[in-house]
């Protein structure tokens, strides 16, 4: 009897993070990617992999593995010191195909924003914006992913793979830091072309508003609820706050956009946070949601800020702000 | 030089349908995204300076030509507006994919540019993957650009930082709403607007018989679960502000 040999393409096996560095440091959403990423492996019962790619890269890979990696890809190379896309999508795409790992996680961060979709785009598979959650169907090998969507959320998922996903900062905690934990380090040599892009400069970015709302523990956050600022500055001052914003508000310029918390803003944690006028869409929760104590105080009572809320009251912060102003100043 | 801007029309306000989870568009009047509207404006801006046509891709249902007039009262030349039932549902990459067969019908272009992100579902993927099916550079973030000696030399604004990068023509642009002011257009502007073209092209006008698959699947929507335990405060408003002051206090916060 004949037999017929089928060569199977094997699974695609392997969670993998994409990591960040500056001044010699994996970056905090780096960290944080790891610390998703070892999770998710464990589930899988696969290995967590870091992609590391840059010049002179020194300690980094065993920083990745003392935070849980247990494989980093180094790729050095001189023209891989300061990312741009070409180059970066190329060792990006180039290693996956050749590995193939089956789920592969980004940042929300200027690189990854830049880096996944082009990645994602070649390797025709499906990409999810913005997780603020990823869980795993074990049955399906299936990587959920969980997306603001308005005032919801969504879970999203694909039969592509590798499954990928561009993740929220601060949704997680930072992973604990191990020096004894043991990992495989593996050096890839690629020839790098540079690509058409040339940075000619990089100038510091100096904010004219030097308040910074993320090293703040109070904050006063303003939605398109509030008509008056004067008061919030006020209340703000007396509890030693500083004043964030929803993006209706930065984008009408009643505040500078560097006071914008959520999805395209800031990510927030200040021990007490005060959302005034604030109804809570997916995009601002995602920015705030890890504070220590909240207070919404919102006209709406079903609106979904109450969901993420310690604290709150249904009525017109215009009126609510001034009494509690009064409150702290008698 | 000739400038394809891509644009998307927006609902003005976003409301969801509570039961299905959906966008509701009906009754909603859509605007053309904000970043967008500044990407057509340094696309007329550039055109003033060095000549050159304008064209407008988008991608939507017959009403997105009230947002293409628009657009092409503020001075683009022309409109293109993939409009097909079959295009309905497509995710990020098949839009992508399906602009940027547009763009090449369009054919002789050097300059594509993108609003960063749009207002309803606001990925920042739509930019980056046309630029990857059309085989062409991208520089994403851009504040300022000017076009020397047939290059492009763009500002990125990052996080804490801003990039001076030089690229090569054709290439794509994704543009953040700081970059400029959008133009109001006149009148005149909008009377002569008329004269103008706008093209609506099918899935058959692109040559594509069958619509690609989109590869990823919303599975659910839903309420995210109530990760804390309200506590509301009751009473009038005075009532209401001493009680939050008191509860802050005791827990050390004020």
């Amino acid at each position: 009897m004949a037999t017929e040999t089928i060569t199977e393409i094997p699974p695609a096996r392997g969670v993998w993070i994409f990591a960040e560095h500056r001044g010699n440091r994996i970056t905090k959403g780096s960290l944080e990617l790891l610390s998703l990423g070892r999770r998710l492996a464990h589930e899988l019962q696969v290995e967590l992999s870091a992609l590391l790619i840059g010049d002179h890269l020194g300690h980094l890979p065993d920083e990745l593995i003392r935070y849980g990696a247990d494989v980093v890809f180094r790729i050095e190379d001189p023209a891989l010191e300061r990312y741009t896309t070409q180059p970066y999508h190329r060792v990006v795409c180039d290693l996956i195909r050749a590995k193939k790992p089956e789920i592969v996680l980004f940042n929300c961060s200027d690189i990854g924003m830049d880096l996944a979709p082009r990645v994602a785009c070649e390797l025709k598979t499906g990409l999810s914006a913005h997780c603020v959650d990823l869980k795993i169907d074990r049955d399906k090998r299936q990587l959920l992913q969980i997306c603001p969507y308005f005032d919801y959320v969504a879970t999203i998922v694909t039969d592509a793979r590798p499954q990928m996903a561009t993740v929220q900062p601060g949704i997680t905690l930072l992973p604990e830091r191990d020096d004894t934990r043991q990992g495989k380090t593996v050096r890839v040599k690629f020839e790098i072309d540079p690509g058409d892009v040339k940075i000619i400069a990089v100038e510091a970015r100096e904010e004219e508003d030097t308040e910074k709302i993320e090293d703040a523990e109070v904050i006063v956050a303003v939605g398109r609820g509030v008509k008056d600022l004067q008061p919030v500055h006020r209340l703000t001052s007396i509890i030693k706050g500083v004043i964030g914003a929803t993006q209706p508000i930065t984008d009408a310029g009643l505040l500078s956009p560097g006071r914008m918390i959520g999805q395209t803003g800031k990510v927030v944690q200040p021990k007490l946070y005060i959302a005034c006028g604030i109804s809570g869409a997916g995009q601002h929760i995602v920015g705030m949601q890890n504070s220590g104590t909240i207070v919404a105080i919102n006209t709406d009572a079903k609106a979904p800020i109450f969901r993420v809320a310690d604290y709150g009251i249904v009525g017109d912060a215009s009126k609510i702000i001034p009494a509690l102003i009064s409150c702290l100043t008698d | 030089m000739n400038i394809v801007v891509c644009v998307k029309q927006v609902p003005e306000e976003i409301r969801i349908n509570k039961e299905t989870g959906a966008l509701i568009r009906e009754d909603i009047k859509g605007i053309m995204n904000p970043c967008d509207k500044n990407a057509l404006e340094l696309a007329v801006t550039l055109k003033e300076i060095h000549g050159g046509k304008v064209t407008l891709v988008s991608m939507g249902p017959q009403d997105v030509e009230n947002t293409l007039a628009h657009g092409l009262a503020m001075g683009a030349d022309q409109a293109i507006l993939l409009c097909d039932r079959r295009f309905a549902g497509a995710d990020t990459l098949v839009t992508s994919f399906i602009i940027a067969e547009a763009i090449k019908k369009t054919g002789n272009f050097q300059l594509v540019l993108c609003g960063r992100e749009t207002a309803d579902s606001g990925t920042q993927h739509v930019g980056p993957q046309i630029a990857h099916y059309l085989n062409i550079p991208q520089v994403t973030n851009v504040i300022a650009l000017t076009v020397e000696a047939g290059k492009l030399r763009t500002k990125r604004q990052l996080k804490d930082e801003y990039e001076i990068v030089e690229v090569r023509l054709p290439s794509l642009v994704t543009v953040l709403k700081g970059i400029n002011e959008p133009r109001m257009p006149t009148y005149l502007d909008i009377y002569e607007a008329a004269e103008k073209n706008t093209y609506r092209w099918s899935m058959d006008d692109l040559g594509l018989t069958e619509a690609p698959a989109s590869p990823t699947k919303i599975i659910n929507v839903f309420t995210p679960e109530m990760k804390r335990n309200c506590k509301m405060l009751k009473g009038s408003v005075e009532e209401m502000a001493h009680g939050l002051v008191r509860e802050l206090k005791s827990k050390g916060l004020l």
